[in-house]
């Protein structure tokens, strides 16, 4: 996880994202996959595309919402976790 | 008319209701609250089968409704237009790459029907879902567009009994339905598709038909693909038209006489019939008046239309073909000439299917 923090993740080629609303979705083209984020997600995956780090999304969406450090980093690790398990996600 | 009957055109007219020009939030919320009285389930289910259940959501969320929309329920339409987002994107990306394989092999191509129409008059054209991408291409092209889709890496799903108009591709989820007449040949008095090609639009990221051209095929082709009121029809069809009526700059000359040329005012005035019915007032009042076919017809077709005896005969298909969409050709020679087109048909599909089948040996591209 920690070693996940610091790393750098992009959206890899095959996968296209459309806003629905204030949500977000991803289809993964090659493999069939998709997912919805809701409006945390759309965001965490908004400052993906703009920020090096996962480590520099955190900070950022920590100055944002109103929530605790630990709770935000769990709950950013898993999804990126799970968005690089459905290849949503890939290290830039 | 039955009760059952009328029960079932007011579930026709809750679930278009939101999307009359007029709506307001509360007839929005009046609308849902009729709907869901007739049972959640089934409204959901009336909703989704009609292509409604992802504009629904977007319009309970635009006026303000989400909150006091029953929860389940809101899930169920949220879901729905995710599903409607992940089709469109991978429908998007499948045209993008046939318009740019068509263009390296010179092949003319216009994209119609939903996929084309809902870049137009949606602000959102994810909302409108679409189980394939209509393609037009000339005849002559045929074997040479069904090879480049199959270099694409789609799949020919022979069908022996539209061979005659069009054939089927799949690659994955995406469904392109590859015309090469805009109607099985017979239905117009004169062939349309080359005029149709030779006036092709650029849209964003692929061609599309026309406008008059466009609003031909959105009054004709429910008419007879569709038998104008069946479950077939799909009422995000008739939203489409009323969208295209209320947002584009019509040219109604151009189109009365286009329809003129192809012997189909009648099927027009019954397809604009219906969508004001269930509408209300979709086309200039002049408009039905000068598509409307004489005094015994326009009764005879109107009960059909009132009645909805398509629907209700859905199991007799010949019976409606004879008995409902003949007369919506405009004279009795355009009807004979249907006909004739349905008994050639018949006589050289197998034909057609193995030159279409042919043209693509060596290519690998069978479906099952």
């Amino acid at each position: 996880m920690s070693s996940l923090k610091q790393a750098n993740l992009k959206i890899p080629d095959q996968v296209v994202t459309r806003q629905v609303g204030d949500e977000t979705v991803l289809l993964n083209l090659e493999s069939g996959t998709y997912f919805g984020l809701d409006p945390v997600g759309s965001r965490f995956l908004e400052l993906l595309q703009a920020e090096d780090a996962l480590a520099a999304v955190i900070a950022r969406m920590l100055e944002e919402f109103d929530v605790s450090e630990t709770q935000l980093e769990t709950d950013l690790l898993r999804l990126a976790e799970e968005m690089l398990a459905s290849g949503l996600l890939e290290p830039a | 008319m039955t009760v059952a009957n009328l029960e079932a055109l007011a579930l026709h007219r809750l679930a278009l209701a939101p999307f009359r020009a007029d709506a307001d939030a509360d007839v929005v919320r009046e609308s849902l609250g009729r709907g869901l009285k007739a049972g959640e389930d089934r409204f959901l289910e009336f909703l989704g089968k009609n292509g409604l259940d992802a504009p629904w959501h977007e319009v309970l969320k635009r006026h303000g409704l989400a909150a006091t929309t029953p929860e389940r329920v809101l899930i169920a339409l949220k879901r729905a237009r995710q599903v409607a987002a992940v089709r469109y994107l991978a429908q998007r990306y499948a045209l993008e790459r046939i318009d740019a394989a068509f263009g390296a092999a010179s092949v003319r191509y216009a994209v119609f029907k939903g996929v084309h129409v809902r870049e137009l008059v949606y602000d959102d054209p994810s909302l409108r879902p679409a189980g394939d991408v209509d393609i037009l291409i000339a005849r002559s092209q045929r074997d040479l567009a069904a090879r480049t889709l199959v270099r694409q890496g789609f799949a020919l799903h022979p069908d022996a009994d539209i061979v005659s108009h069009e054939a089927t591709f799949h690659d994955r989820d995406v469904s392109i339905d590859l015309h090469w007449h805009i109607l099985r040949p017979g239905r117009t008095r004169v062939d349309m598709t080359d005029a149709f090609l030779a006036r092709r639009h650029r849209e964003s990221f692929f061609w599309g038909l026309d406008s008059a051209d466009t609003l031909f095929t959105l009054l004709v082709h429910p008419a007879f693909a569709k038998y104008v009121t069946s479950p077939y029809a799909l009422l995000c069809r008739l939203l489409d038209l009323s969208r295209w009526l209320q947002s584009r700059n019509v040219d109604w000359d151009k189109t009365l006489a286009l329809l003129d040329q192809a012997g189909l005012k009648t099927a027009a005035w019954a397809v604009l019939f219906w969508a004001s019915w269930l509408m209300g007032s979709v086309a200039p009042p002049n408009v039905l008046e000068r598509l409307e076919p004489g005094r015994l017809r326009t009764r005879y077709l109107r009960y059909w239309l009132e009645r909805n005896l398509p629907s209700r005969w859905l199991h007799y298909p010949l019976l409606i073909q004879i008995a409902f969409t003949l007369p919506l050709h405009d004279r009795p020679s355009d009807a004979l000439a249907a006909i004739q087109g349905w008994l050639r048909h018949r006589w050289k599909m197998r034909n057609e299917q193995e030159t279409l089948l042919a043209a693509l040996q060596g290519q690998g591209g069978f479906g099952d």
